[in-house]
């Protein structure tokens, strides 16, 4: 997220709505342009009437209180027809070449009636209510790359009017998202013109700057950090580098710290609002403000003129905080070194990973060792227990989505999607074993095809070191949840709340300003909250 | 129906392992397909009918048994992505680089990999040829416009030469040699060499990115993906998100 707005900013993206036909019963369509250097985009919002019955947060929803596609260019009224006709059936319509992605968003019924009454009587809403949400709607897909029709990241990729608007990995539904956002704060101030009449006032810039837009996700992004090894590695590496690059700095200033330390309050605020039921975030949370009170102590005691100062807060974290501490003071001690880290956001795509295929002339001994360097853990555990291998990813004929269901209780052991890497690595090791190591591992091959995947993801694995999940994905006691705010995490995701163990809450755009008041002092930092 | 080409490979993916490949070489079926779609060849018919042999005669009996040359499945044929795959492994190799093949099951599949091979071979400066027994050019993959062997499949994509096998070509002379029909319908005997690198064609086509897919080959696509799917059960209903309503 934070790379779009510090681009879009920094191009100074214009921003326009040229079609904005709600009715009073708040149906309707709008469109939202943004023009950058060489092209434009835009977000056609079609907004709908549903019955609160019909309002679910499952990907297996068939109606939805708006719906979204983000199109290639300006789109023309036979186009919004056409939109018109398919956006709003989701998975079941057919977008086209034109379109970038495909989403939909359910309004948060509490806050929504909320903010609607309080502006149609002239009132701006609660705060507190708003920080307690933080979104007037969530998303609870954002398709993109080809999916349903729409244009695929290599089309994308191929238009040489902008060869890098969008190359960065998720712009496009990044984009979609921050203009949901916006048509979201417009839906709401109608709704309570609408209602109010003469009453009503607009939503103040400060508290719509608050809100973000909410997305509920479950199981179908885990298979996507499982299917990209060389895509996560990129974003990981990517980290590990920014975080590497200010451990090494020798003598840190003055302002530098003073800088971290007030991003340190913000944070604390952001922690503050971040609310979750599930016992396992909660007690995270819990320890999160613990670490951060810490952290506050340390940085008003400790000399700025410690020699690698940052290294040293790093492994002082390491010693004193959770997980959840140190890895929010890794994120934090970047921000005052945009200018030393920010170029590595142009290293987290991944163009080679589909042209390099099995080299097969390695030999057996090679690609074991290999293997090994990513899973030599997993050969420690017994996989023919059935708590190792209790769980089964598949895809439900019902819905098409993928799902996790258990093994041993379930009749989907035949339907296994290949979702197991650790499993079937320990696998290809064992049939290795009675094979003569100097053996090329094409000859391997041509007896076991069926290992072919995990060969090609330990050559992968050498130039992408942190392409592989060190844990069992089928384990009895394996969380979902973990996996899918790994990948919202590099989105920017904010307010991680896991609903169950396999479906989560998270927050995009909290803080962000929007398209007219976006400039470059304020298209970085916005993700900390300003008390 | 007019597809994005990463649905089409997606569809390919899902149709193969339904039609009884491993995960494993399902990833080759996409991996073909995607190489034959941005190519402009009209790739998810051929599929469809290759499953239909696959799944009729099955995987174990087309495929590849050896490394011993001529390389050759069983009495049923040899599966093309199955000898494809391997070839490409062992692109490099000096032994490999005049390969004969014996009752190739879907030959055109076979493309996808020796263009892969050939842009390995770049560094060599040579390109691949596929010939019948006559030693008539079935198919020319040359990729000499690839500065290095590391350029991406993009590159490959936009200068493997594909000839005889796309209406685009048809202009050019030496395309009369190949015979997409004979490498769309199953060959007795086909070779893979290696030659010096020609320049077949100054004017490469771009990378395409959409397919018209006619309907009774979606449907056969669709019918071997859903033997991937499980039938629905309440556990699986239940176990699909955290609730029901979203009216919180």
């Amino acid at each position: 997220m934070r790379q779009l707005t510090r681009r879009m900013a920094a191009e100074q993206w214009q921003f326009s709505r040229p079609h904005f036909n709600i009715d009073e019963n708040g149906v309707g369509y709008a469109v939202y342009t943004a023009a950058y250097p060489g092209g434009k985009a835009s977000l056609v919002a079609f907004a709908h009437d549903l019955p609160d019955e019909l309002r679910s947060d499952r990907v297996i929803a068939e109606q939805w209180d708006t719906t979204f596609s983000l199109f290639n260019g300006e789109p023309t009224a036979e186009d919004i027809q056409r939109l018109q006709n398919n956006v709003p059936l989701q998975e079941a319509g057919r977008v086209s070449e034109s379109e970038l992605t495909l989403s939909r968003a359910n309004r948060s019924v509490r806050l929504w009636e909320h903010v609607v009454d309080a502006l149609s009587q002239g009132n701006q809403p609660n705060e507190q209510a708003l920080h307690d949400v933080g979104y007037l709607m969530r998303t609870t897909a954002v398709y993109g790359s080809g999916k349903f029709g729409a244009a695929d990241r290599e089309q994308l990729k191929s238009d040489l009017s902008n060869p890098n608007t969008f190359k960065a990995p998720f712009s496009v539904e990044m984009l979609t998202v921050y203009l949901i956002r916006t048509f979201v704060r417009d839906l709401v101030n109608h709704a309570a013109f609408c209602k109010g009449r003469e009453n009503a006032i607009e939503l103040s810039p400060d508290l719509a700057r608050g809100l973000g837009i909410g997305n509920s996700t479950g199981l179908g992004m885990a298979p996507f950090l499982i299917n990209h090894p060389v895509l996560i590695s990129n974003w990981i590496s990517a980290k590990e580098e920014a975080i590497a690059r200010v451990r090494s700095i020798e003598q840190v200033t003055d302002d530098d710290v003073k800088s971290v330390f007030i991003l340190l309050k913000r944070m604390q605020l952001l922690t503050e609002r971040w609310q979750s039921a599930h016992p396992i975030q909660q007690k995270k949370l819990a320890a999160l403000t613990n670490d951060l009170d810490q952290v506050e102590q340390y940085l008003t005691q400790a000399s700025v003129n410690t020699a690698f100062y940052w290294n040293e807060l790093t492994n002082w974290c390491e010693q004193h905080l959770s997980t959840e501490g140190q890895e929010c003071m890794a994120s934090l001690m970047l921000e005052p070194y945009a200018e030393m880290i920010d170029g590595l956001s142009d290293c987290m795509d991944d163009p080679i990973s589909s042209t390099l295929r099995i080299d097969g002339t390695q030999t057996i001994e090679t690609t074991s060792e290999l293997i090994k360097t990513s899973f030599g853990w997993a050969t420690d555990i017994n996989w023919a227990s059935e708590k190792a291998t209790a769980r089964c990813w598949y895809v439900s004929e019902e819905k098409l989505e993928p799902r996790l269901g258990e093994r041993y209780e379930e009749p989907i052991n035949d339907y296994e999607q290949p979702l197991a890497p650790a499993r079937d690595a320990v696998a290809a090791l064992n049939a290795m074993q009675s094979w003569d190591n100097k053996k090329r591992v094409a000859e391997f091959l041509v007896v076991h095809p069926e290992h072919r995947r995990t060969v090609q993801r330990a050559q992968w694995s050498s130039m992408a070191p942190y392409g592989e999940i060190r844990d069992n994905t089928i384990d009895a006691s394996m969380l979902p949840i973990d996996l899918l705010r790994a990948k919202l995490s590099f989105f920017g995701a904010t307010r991680f709340d896991p609903r169950s163990d396999r479906w989560v809450r998270i927050c995009l755009y909290p803080g962000a300003p929007y398209p007219e008041e976006l400039n470059t002092d304020n298209a970085d930092l916005w993700i900390y909250p300003d008390a | 129906m007019n597809t994005s080409i990463n649905e089409v490979a997606a569809l390919a993916r899902k149709a193969a392992k339904g039609a009884g490949y491993s995960w494993s070489m399902a990833d080759e079926v996409a991996f073909a397909t995607t190489w034959l779609c941005r190519n402009g060849v009209e790739a998810a018919s051929m599929v469809a009918t290759h499953l239909d042999q696959i799944s009729n005669i099955g995987v174990d009996a087309l495929k590849l048994s050896s490394l011993t040359f001529p390389w050759r499945g069983t009495e049923k044929g040899l599966c093309s992505v199955s000898a494809g795959a391997v070839f490409s492994d062992l692109a490099t190799e000096p032994d490999v680089q005049s390969t004969e093949l014996i009752d190739v099951v879907s030959p055109m599949l076979l493309i996808p990999f020796v263009a892969y091979a050939s842009q390995r071979l770049v560094k060599h400066h040579n390109s691949l040829t596929i010939e019948d027994a006559n030693s008539n050019k079935l198919a020319c993959l040359s990729s000499v416009n690839c500065d290095s062997f590391s350029a991406n499949i993009a590159a490959v994509e936009n200068h493997a030469w594909l000839h005889g096998l796309t209406r685009h070509n048809a202009s050019d002379t030496k395309s009369e040699l190949i015979s997409d029909k004979k490498l769309s319908a199953g060959i007795t005997h086909c070779t893979m060499k290696t030659c010096a690198i020609e320049a077949l064609n100054d004017n490469p086509k771009p990378a395409r990115h959409r397919l018209d897919i006619p309907s009774d080959t979606l449907d056969k696509l669709n019918h071997y993906a859903s033997l991937t799917y499980a039938p629905a059960t309440e556990a699986s209903r239940e176990g699909a998100g955290a609730g029901t309503t979203d009216n919180d």
